[in-house]
């Protein structure tokens, strides 16, 4: 199952599509969750420090670079979403921004294109 | 040349527009308005009304018919309707709407937009702005006033203050609840439908329901709604994956 934005979104951006792309306009869940992301042949771990239907933010131990396209899976809990297994999203996306400081690397993506893939 | 057909009118003379021209449907219930309006349009070489339509059928069989850029729809022709909006996106994903509001109907502005509406003008807009208006949003653009950007913004800090608020959950029903919970799980419409017992359509009905109520705008926002506010139940799991279909 994928899905794309509804024009809504849209609105507050007053663009389809080639906006400017830090501009973040969907609600930001304050989550952690657990994230595995693989820009270019690299895969490493991550968490979410906020997450909303158009973008993430991670935090992980590694630069990403700006305007990486990369590839990540969230994993939502399983007694949470009242699944017998957790819930993966596959995402693809591309990096905005990463910015470092004590705790890390602070990655901040858009997610294009998303599939829930555990069923 | 014009025809005529039960309420929807549509020109033949396509020689005096430019052939890049804007193609617009008018659909407005007062035939004064729509030959007012035409009449602004003729003195325009890029831009060319394709038909019009006196009432929201009409319109349908219109976007259908006629391809078209752009629809010009009055506001009150909404009124009693709840998915005129969407449905003509659906006949025709590529056109772009402008609605003409009276003052009474501008309350409902954040919820035109919602629905995919690309402007929302008033009936006493004059005729230069509404031009450029057409011409704005044939070119993709939003056309959006100072007062609606006030009322869009504040639509949406309540909407994200709803959706991380955990005390202000809307009320669910039980079968919007199981539609949530097979969703999460990632199933498909068909298969939401096969295992509850209903039809493709009533799911997507149910889904359109439910992301208004809780503001959300895809199944990932759902989702993320549903972790962030805790709102899926192990026994509401459970019966969603317990109903045995027709």
């Amino acid at each position: 199952m994928s899905g794309s934005k509804p024009w809504f979104k849209n609105v507050l951006n007053f663009s389809q599509q080639e906006k400017s792309p830090e501009v973040r306009c969907a609600v930001r869940f304050p989550l952690n969750l657990p994230v595995v992301l693989k820009a270019g042949q690299e895969e490493f771990s991550a968490t979410t420090e906020n997450v909303s239907a158009s973008g993430i933010y991670l935090l992980t131990d590694r630069q990403v670079s700006a305007g990486a396209q990369i590839v990540f899976s969230m994993r939502m809990p399983g007694a949470v979403m009242g699944t017998p297994r957790d819930v993966l999203i596959r995402c693809r996306g591309r990096v905005v921004r990463c910015t470092s400081d004590s705790s890390g690397f602070h990655v901040a993506a858009t997610i294009d294109e998303y599939t829930f893939a555990d069923r | 040349m014009k025809k005529q057909n039960e309420g929807a009118e549509y020109d033949e003379n396509e020689s005096e527009a430019r052939p890049d021209a804007i193609r617009i449907i008018l659909a407005d219930s007062q035939a004064i308005y729509r030959v007012g309006i035409r009449k602004i349009f003729a003195l325009e070489d890029d831009l060319r009304v394709v038909a019009q339509a006196d009432s929201v059928d009409n319109l349908y069989s219109a976007v259908e018919r006629f391809p078209s850029d752009v629809v010009l729809l009055e506001g009150g022709m909404l009124t009693g309707t709840s998915d005129a909006i969407p449905k003509v996106l659906q006949i025709a994903p590529e056109v772009k709407i402008i609605v003409q509001a009276t003052q009474s109907e501008e309350s409902s502005t954040v919820e035109l937009y919602r629905r995919g509406v690309r402007g929302v003008i008033s009936r006493a807009i004059s005729p230069d702005l509404l031009v450029k208006c057409v011409r704005k949003i044939a070119h993709s653009e939003t056309w959006i006033d100072n007062q609606s950007v006030n009322m869009v913004i504040e639509a949406y800090r309540s909407q994200a203050a709803t959706l991380v608020n955990p005390r202000s959950q809307p009320k669910l029903s039980a079968k919007e609840m199981a539609i949530i919970t097979c969703i999460t799980q990632g199933k498909r419409n068909k298969e939401i439908a096969y295992q509850l017992g209903t039809s493709d359509q009533v799911v997507k009905n149910y889904l359109r329901k439910i992301y208004d109520k809780l503001g959300v705008g895809d199944r990932l926002e759902l989702a993320l709604y549903c972790l962030h506010n805790k709102i899926i139940q192990p026994d509401e799991a459970e019966s969603a994956q317990g109903v045995s279909p027709r």
